[in-house]
This record gives structure tokens, C-alpha cells and sequence, in this order.
């Protein structure tokens, strides 16, 4: 019986994808919906709407994918610790999934439109749009042509004071490689927002300018200081050096640079380390420096660290 | 016979993702067929071509970070975390309990102070929670770590943290299962064999043990070790190989190990629970994700079944009854988890807390793929911890031991003579009621009563008195009153936010120790009370309240309440009677008299019926645990979900 079941899902997924129009996934799926429940059943059906999902502007699609967005699951299976049962397949969350993606691809769409033309008001549709509507607008801005956005720039730069304009200042900050820019969403910006684009810092400005604008992160955000710091210590440059250890008698910072400080493996480092864990006068920085010290010591935690292991 | 049904958790789900191995009840039946051993797929936002899976969100990446962030740290930034909170202060101290099978040192980390011992000089209970034994649920070291973070962040609070840190000692593993959780980590989108049953890389379940001997290794490439491993959480004594909740199979996702705790993983567990000491452990919870519900096991102690249920209510309330309620059979022995091994070890509450999400990814607009219930959201983890580091707490809190009075005093509003001063003075396990001060209330005149507790009473949110989340504390008036025969009079005493205390100072307007564990309220003796009393009277103090988590205060504080055998000791209910519950202290009697210099009555301290009457309400039951059904996933408009139970018949196909 089972291995029967799992023969009707490989045949269902190996399906090719409908040629246009797709109207006989239409009519199946009609039948479907109203079919006797099974395993089988729901799973053709998610694999229909699947396949819907390369026909936003079907009209008969798109209601079809409405009205399913409201199915509850109809198969559960058990969880493997305890009688409780997750659904085996959710047709209606990948309708409802689907409908939003076709929304944030329209708008993305109209955003990489209106920037080939070089239309004004893409700061204005931003800052008017819906949250999941803004995430498509930004995604678009990564990846215009740096020719098309940079019309936008002082748009954004007075754009950047408002909160909620991070992540699309940020993101056209670090497609045009604009520092200034970067600098002051960095400066006005939501850290909530930023967060996603720090790590992208570090890859996209000379290490003088990356330093800077990363401590411009560990000052206007705490929340986000940590994964700064770390960034910072990934720098091979003096002036970033210098601030790692100064950030190692930090009370907030400490720990962050021991980590950085723990990665290292030259003498030079472990020397300063040991000087400072026996002899500093203050006790925070004797205690971070014996913290990066274990760290360092610990050969597994450096080895993840590094990135060789991924 | 819930548990008979558990061991396989096969999803079916097919996707345009190659299904190229065929499963066996909770086995793969062809693991070395190049079609199963080298498949591979790739968790995506958006793409389902090709080997791709669709979330519907991006694929958490492993962050840099050692604070908390919007998402999930890597195992150096946790582990740099802890060890930093562990060195840089006193509120928590690093231990190593063990090494993994790679050899990494596990860490515990225990919070409190050094002593071990309560400012009375009895032992502290203790507490333990352990994190990170199931590879690829990356929210329980999130929640592990976050709970360190809030407690080191309170251990100076002055109130509920720094009791805590006084007087608990609390046990955190942050992940168990290291060298599991850093293989996932290495491949944070990416899994192998089959999106049904995915395996390794993110979908790492089990620790590395390669059943061959030592370790598999860590590619996910070609390989036909990435079924292997034990399921740390099969390996325990309480059940291990009964019940058919595990596999003796080394390629099954339940694999047990070869023998009860032959994992060293579970070697250091066991070992953690020695700092407690054992015999002080009175609270075990084993955290994973998902389906959000406790997972309870019930041995045959009854009472220990009930006190878990109530704690696991209250628990539940933090995060308003989201996360559901699902016992075990009772005394059904188990079947080798960690959660067993707390509950029958050591009869101490005990589960396996499965976090967010419910049903999976399609809880926060995801496409509900199969197994993304272990892929949160980054957008939704730090809610996540945050909440369930409050829930920690408040079990930490609870279980503490219930509340007791320590000290009266009732001094003249006007004047402020001292009127009735009582203290209970502890030698062992009971304690003795010194009364310093009994004079006479005069009817028509106002005092101030005082009063202080073992433990803070309120919660202190930073700015003034508040309810803990999800908690409501009894807070009824205290009822003074004379004995039942006779002309019998009583009044009350109004207990409201206003009363706690918040300054330090002890009698007659500060707290003890802690904001929060004496309060201060005036009460005016009624005028009427002089012509029905011509003798001098005398009245009971009815203390009827209940600490910040709603558990009744033990109504006599002449034995010292404790825990052992899986249940409270000397905490009394307004009878008198030993149990689990507390009730109304009558314990403290002082007189009325017309005169203020008017000599003491021979007094009584039972409680007069009327206070039995008044008894502390039990506490309101959790809400039914919702079916197992679909809660917020719906759209709407449909009809009600058909079931189809797919269990019993993966029984009749599993492995044994
Ligand atoms: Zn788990």
C-alpha cells in the first residue's frame, strides 16, 4: 500500500511542467479539491500548483490559486517524538505563498521598469508600499544597473533620514559602492533593517573605507556591534588591527574582539595575549584576553571559524 | 501506545526534487544505491527546479555574531558568547562535562552563586536544561543561550534574577550535540538523500558516530555515511529499546546506540546532572523544534505528575497557551530520552519542549516544505528565545519551592510603637516562630502591617510591580479574625500592587532582600468590634497568597518546604495537611483588646474554618490541548480538514 503511494508520487513528480495554457492542470486540480482525501491526492496537488507558479497572469490560475489558498491540510504524519501530527502537505500555505510571490514579483518588475526609464518617485513608491512589497523593491535595486540607479542617488541620500528607508538606501549604498551613502543610512538607518547588509560591507569597499563604515555600525547599533567587530577583525589592515584591540577592553566589545583576537595564530598576537591576561591593570582586559586565549586553544571552534571547514 | 507509533516521522513529500531512495518504515531501504547515497538538494527562497526546494523565505545562514541577532549564530560565535558571559562576571561559571566523539569539550554553564547553599544555609535546588542534542533544531541553542543572557542580565535585578542567582542553581547545557550541530551548520541549505526523509548536512538529526567505528565524515559528497549516526535522544536509560520508540538500525533517524548511554554526548549529560547535585534536581527540560508543545513523560508517581502539569500550565501562559500539552502514558516507562531520563531518574518535572513552528515554514507565510519546520525564519528566532527564556525563567522561578512567610510586624500607623513582631527562626528542616512584640490592637485605631516572604512575591519590570507574562497572582485581602465561637468578628487587610515594597530597609517600610518580598499595607481595627469584644481576643492573621507564578504560598512555615521523591516537603495547606498545594498561614496570631495596655490571651493557631473555606482556588486548568489539527494555517472558507492518519499504516511497515 505504501510502496503503491510512493510509485504515484515519483510518477507525480517527474511530471514535466505544463505547456501553455494550463488548463487541464486546472480541470485536475478542480477534481482534485473535491476528490476523497488521500496522501496521493494532496501531494498531485501541490505539484499542480507548483506548476502554476509560471503562470502569474493566467486569469483562471490565479482564481484557482485563491481559492485554494484558503485549504487547510488534509493528510498530517506524526512528529517522531510524541503524538502530535504536522501536516504531510499543505496546499493551501504553498497557494498562499504563491500569491505573494506573484505580488513582489509584479513590484519588482515595476521598479526595474520605472528605473529603465529613469521615471522619478522610486524612493516615494518605496516609502509607500507595503513591508513584504518594500523586501521585492529592494531586491530590484540589487539588481539594476549601476547606469540606471545611480539617477536615483540624492533621492536616496535625502531619503536615508527616515527609518524606514534602510534597506533601500542600503542596498543602493552598496551597489553603487557609494560609501557616503552607505554611511549615512548607517548613521539615520533601522539596524533591524542594516543587518543584512553588514556582511557585505567588508566585500565591497577597500579595507580603509570598510573599517570605518563598520565602525560607524558598532557605534550608531549595538544590536549589531558583535557581528561589526567580527567583520573588522576580518580586515587585514593596521588602522583595523588598532581598533580590534581596542575594542578588547570594551565592556560591551570585549568578548567580540577576543573572539576576532582568537582566530589569530601568530606568535605575535598569543605573545600580547599572554602579556595582557597576566599583567594588564584592568581586570576586564586581563579576563578578555584569557578568553581569547581559550578560545584560541580550542581547536574546533577556530577551525569552523576560519571558514576552511565549510 | 502513543509511543508505540513514534518512531517514524516519514514525510512524504514529493517534489520536483529527486525521491530516489525508498523508505522502509523509519528505514531507507536502499542507502547505498548511488540514486539515494549521492542525492543532494538546496533549501532556496524561491527556486523549486531542478534539486531546489522552495521555503518561501531565505535559508537561515549561520551569523557572526556573539550577540543576539535577528537570526542564528554559528557554533564559535555561541560558544565565544558563553564563555565570555562565563569569564567577564560571577553570574554564571563554565564546566566541562565531557568531549563529543570528535573530540570537542562539552560545555555546561551554571548559573548562580559558588555556594551552592540559601541564605537560611540549605541547599539550593537545582535545575537543568539541556540544548542542541538534535543536530539540524538550531532554535534550542538559540534559547539555550538566550536564557543565559537574560539570567546573567538579572542576576543583579534586585528582584526575581537576583533570587535566582542567590538561591538557585541552574544547570545550562547549550548544545549537547556539537560536532552534530557544526555539520550542519557547514551546510546550511543543503541536505542529502531525499526531501522526504532529508539527511546530513542541514538535516543532520544525530550525533557522527559511524557505526564502523569512530566518526563518519563531514562531507555530504558521495558518501554513504550520511544516514549514520545515533539519536542522541534514544540513547538514555529510562525505555531504551522498549516500546518500539527507537531503532536498532544504525541508518534509522531513531537509531538508539548500541548500548544505553554508549554515546559520550549523553556520558556528559549525565554527568551535568551530578552539579546539581542530583538529589537537589527538581526541574529537567530538553529543548528542540517543532510542533510547539511539551512533550511530558508521566511515571507513577501521581503527584509529581500533577505538580509537572500545574508547572507546565503556568509555563504555558507566558506564551498564552501557544505551546500545547501532551503527556505521556502514565508510568509507560519511556523510550530513552533525554526527557525520560529527567523524569524517571530523578521524579522531577520534566519534558521535551519542542519550539516554533507548529506545523512548519507556511506558520510565517513559507511554502510549508517538507521538514522546514526546522528551518525558522531568521525574522522570527529572536521572539522565539526571547519568549521561551521568559518561560525558563518563570519554571526556574516556580519550582524554586513555594513562598513562605518569614516575618510580621504590626506597628501603630500614628506612632509607629510596635505592636506584634514575629519572626520564624530556622535550625534544620523546621523552623520556630519567635515572637519579640504582642501587644493589643485597639479597635478604632490604624496600623501598618508588614510582612515578609522567602522569595519575591512580585515581579519587578524595571519601573514598578507588574504580572509576570501570562500570570495572574492570587492577591486577596488578608483577613484578620478571631476564632469561630463566640461573638466572632474579622476584617481585612487590602493586598494590591500598592502594598509590595520596592526600597530597601527590612520593617517597617522596605523588602528583605529582594523588591518585592515584604509588602506594607494600613488597616484601621473597625470601632464596632469594641463592644462585641469585652475580653482581649485572639486574631489570626489569614495570609492567603500566592508567588509571582501563581503557586500558593505553604501555609505553615514550621517545616521548611523542600523537594524529595518527587514531590513537595513540609508545605502545607490551610488544614494543616501535607501535599503540593499551600494555602492560607494562620500561623501568625496576634489580639485585639479595648485597652492598649491589655494583657495577651492564651491564643489558638488553627486556622478558623472561614479561612478554610477561603482556601486558594486550585489552580485554573491549562485550556484542552487543541486537536492535533491545523491552527492558524487556514486561509478560511474551507470546509473542516479530512484527517488521514498515515501512521498506522507506516506501523505495520517499520523496522523490528
Ligand atoms: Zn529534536
Amino acid at each position: 500500500m505504501i510502496r503503491l503511494m510512493f510509485t504515484l508520487v515519483l510518477v507525480a513528480s517527474i511530471a514535466p511542467a505544463f505547456a501553455t495554457p494550463p488548463g487541464a492542470g486546472i480541470s485536475e486540480a478542480r477534481e482534485r479539491m473535491t476528490a476523497p482525501v488521500s496522501a496521493e491526492n494532496e501531494q498531485r496537488l501541490l505539484q499542480i500548483v507548483r506548476d502554476f507558479a509560471a503562470h502569474p497572469d493566467d486569469i483562471s490560475v490565479r482564481a484557482l490559486v485563491s481559492e485554494l489558498a484558503g485549504r487547510e491540510p488534509q493528510v498530517y504524519v506524526r512528529h517522531t517524538e510524541g503524538p502530535m501530527l504536522v501536516p504531510l502537505v499543505d496546499v493551501g500555505a504553498y497557494a498562499r505563498y504563491l500569491l505573494t510571490q506573484w505580488e513582489r514579483a509584479a513590484t519588482s518588475k515595476q521598479v526595474t521598469a520605472r528605473a529603465a526609464k529613469g521615471e522619478p518617485g522610486l524612493v516615494e513608491a518605496y516609502l509607500a508600499a507595503k513591508p513584504h512589497q518594500r523586501q521585492a523593491m529592494t531586491d530590484a535595486i540589487e539588481a539594476l544597473p549601476v547606469e540606471e540607479l545611480i539617477v536615483y542617488r540624492e533621492s536616496f541620500l535625502a531619503a536615508a533620514g527616515k527609518p524606514s528607508s534602510t534597506a533601500m538606501v542600503a542596498a543602493a549604498a552598496l551597489r553603487l559602492t557609494d560609501a557616503q551613502l552607505l554611511r549615512t543610512a548607517i548613521e539615520k538607518g533601522e539596524g533591524k533593517q542594516l543587518q543584512r547588509f553588514v556582511p557585505s560591507i567588508r566585500p565591497a569597499f577597500d579595507s580603509v573605507q570598510a573599517a570605518r563604515l563598520l565602525d560607524a555600525v558598532v557605534i550608531h547599533h549595538p544590536e549589531l556591534a558583535s557581528m561589526a567587530i567580527l567583520e573588522i577583525g576580518a580586515i587585514n589592515d593596521a588602522g583595523a588591527d588598532k581598533r580590534i584591540w581596542s575594542y578588547l577592553a570594551d565592556t560591551e566589545h570585549g568578548g567580540s574582539a577576543a573572539a576576532v583576537l582568537a582566530r589569530r595564530g601568530d606568535s605575535t598576537t598569543v605573545q600580547r595575549l599572554l602579556e595582557l591576561a597576566d599583567s594588564a591593570p584592568d581586570r576586564l582586559l586581563r579576563q578578555r584576553a584569557r578568553l581569547a586565549l581559550r578560545l584560541h586553544s580550542d581547536p574546533s571552534v577556530r577551525k569552523l571559524a576560519d571558514g576552511a571547514d565549510r | 501506545m502513543s509511543r508505540l507509533l513514534s518512531a517514524a516521522l516519514v514525510l512524504l513529500l514529493g517534489t520536483s526534487a529527486h525521491a530516489v531512495c525508498e523508505f522502509n518504515g523509519g528505514t531507507i531501504a536502499n542507502p547505498n544505491d548511488p540514486e539515494c547515497r549521492d542525492a543532494q538538494f538546496v533549501f532556496t527562497e524561491n527556486s523549486d527546479s531542478g534539486n531546489n526546494i522552495a521555503l518561501g523565505y531565505p535559508p537561515p545562514m549561520p551569523v557572526e555574531s556573539l550577540t543576539g541577532i535577528d537570526g542564528f549564530r554559528t557554533y564559535a560565535s555561541l560558544h565565544a558568547r558563553h564563555q565570555d558571559l562565563a569569564l567577564s562576571g560571577d553570574a554564571v561559571a563554565s564546566v566541562i562535562i565531557g568531549q563529543t566523539l570528535e573530540g570537542r569539550d562539552i560545555w555546561a554553564y551554571q548559573h548562580g552563586d559558588s555556594d551552592l547553599v540559601k541564605p537560611d544555609n540549605r541547599a539550593e535546588a537545582a535545575m537543568i536544561v539541556n540544548g542542541g542534542i538534535h543536530a539540524r533544531e538550531w532554535q534550542s541553542p538559540e534559547v539555550l543561550t538566550e536564557t543565559i543572557e537574560q539570567l546573567v542580565e538579572g542576576a543583579a535585578d534586585g528582584n526575581l534574577g537576583q533570587y535566582l542567582h542567590d538561591q538557585v542553581n541552574i544547570i545550562l547545557i547549550p548544545v549537547l550535540n556539537i560536532d552534530g550541530f557544526i555539520q550542519t551548520q557547514r551546510f546550511p541549505d543543503r541536505a542529502t538523500a531525499d526531501s522526504r526523509q532529508p539527511r546530513d548536512g542541514r538535516m543532520r538529526r544525530k550525533n557522527m558516530r559511524n557505526p564502523a567505528g569512530g566518526t563518519v565524515d563531514d562531507d555530504i559528497f558521495v558518501t554513504g555515511d550520511n544516514f549514520h549516526g545515533v539519536d542522541l535522544n534514544r540513547n538514555s536509560e529510562h525505555g531504551f529499546a522498549q516500546n518500539n520508540g527507537s531503532s536498532s538500525n544504525p541508518i534509522s533517524l531513531v537509531y538508539r546506540g548500541a548500548t544505553i548511554a554508549s554515546e559520550p554526548e549523553i556520558q556528559a549529560l549525565v554527568n551535568a546532572t551530578t552539579l546539581g547535585p542530583a538529589e537537589r534536581l527538581r526541574l529537567g527540560i530538553d529543548v528542540h523544534s517543532f510542533t510547539q508543545v511539551y512533550f511530558t513523560p508521566r511515571t507513577a508517581n501521581t503527584r509529581r505528575n500533577e505538580i509537572t502539569e500545574r508547572l507546565a500550565g503556568r509555563m504555558r501562559a507566558v506564551t498564552g497557551f501557544k505551546y500545547r500539552y501532551s503527556p505521556d502514558p502514565v508510568n509507560g516507562g519511556g523510550i530513552g530520552t533525554v526527557a525520560d531520563f529527567f523524569a524517571y531518574q530523578f521524579q522531577i518535572p520534566a519534558w521535551t519542549l519542542e519550539t516554533e513552528p507548529l506545523n512548519g515554514g507556511q506558520d510565517y507565510g513559507g511554502t510549508g516544505a517538507s521538514h522546514s519546520g526546522f528551518v525558522l525564519p531568521d525574522d522570527q528566532i529572536a521572539r522565539t528565545r526571547n519568549e521561551l527564556a521568559q518561560t525558563l525563567i518563570l519554571g526556574f522561578y516556580r519550582q524554586a519551592g513555594p513562598a513562605s512567610v518569614t516575618a510580621a510586624q504590626i506597628a501603630h500607623a500614628d506612632s509607629g510603637d510596635i505592636v506584634y513582631a514575629a519572626q520564624w527562626i530556622t535550625s534544620g528542616d523546621s523552623r520556630t516562630l519567635q515572637v519579640d512584640s504582642d501587644k493589643a490592637l485597639v479597635p478604632g485605631e490604624s496600623y501598618t502591617l508588614w510582612l515578609g516572604f522567602d522569595k519575591p512575591m512580585r515581579w519587578f519590570d524595571g519601573t514598578g510591580f507588574a504580572n509576570y507574562p501570562g500570570q495572574n497572582p492570587i492577591a486577596q485581602p488578608i483577613v484578620i479574625s478571631s476564632p469561630d465561637d463566640g461573638e466572632s468578628f474579622s476584617f481585612d487587610v487590602t493586598i494590591d500592587d500598592s502594598v509590595w515594597l520596592a526600597q530597601p530597609g527590612g520593617a517597617p517600610t522596605g523588602y528583605q532582600m529582594y523588591r518585592g518580598d515584604a509588602l506594607a499595607a494600613t488597616f484601621t481595627v473597625p470601632q464596632a468590634i469594641s463592644t462585641a469584644t469585652t475580653s482581649p481576643t485572639a486574631v489570626s492573621l489569614q495570609i492567603q497568597l500566592s508567588d509571582i507564578s501563581q503557586l500558593p504560598i505553604d501555609a505553615d512555615p514550621a517545616t521548611v518546604a523542600d523537594w524529595a521523591n518527587g514531590h513537595w516537603t513540609g508545605v502545607e495547606d490551610s488544614g494543616g495537611i501535607a501535599g503540593d498545594i499551600g494555602g492560607a498561614d494562620c500561623t501568625l496570631v496576634a489580639f485585639v483588646a479595648n485597652t492598649a495596655d491589655a494583657a495577651s490571651p492564651i491564643k489558638d493557631t488553627v486556622c478558623p474554618a472561614r479561612a478554610l473555606a477561603l482556601a486558594p482556588p486550585p489552580p485554573p486548568l491549562p485550556p484542552p490541548a487543541p486537536a492535533p489539527a491545523p491552527a492558524g494555517s487556514g486561509g478560511g472558507g474551507s470546509p473542516s480538514p479530512h484527517l488521514l492518519l498515515l501512521m498506522g499504516l507506516l506501523l505495520k511497515r517499520r523496522e523490528q
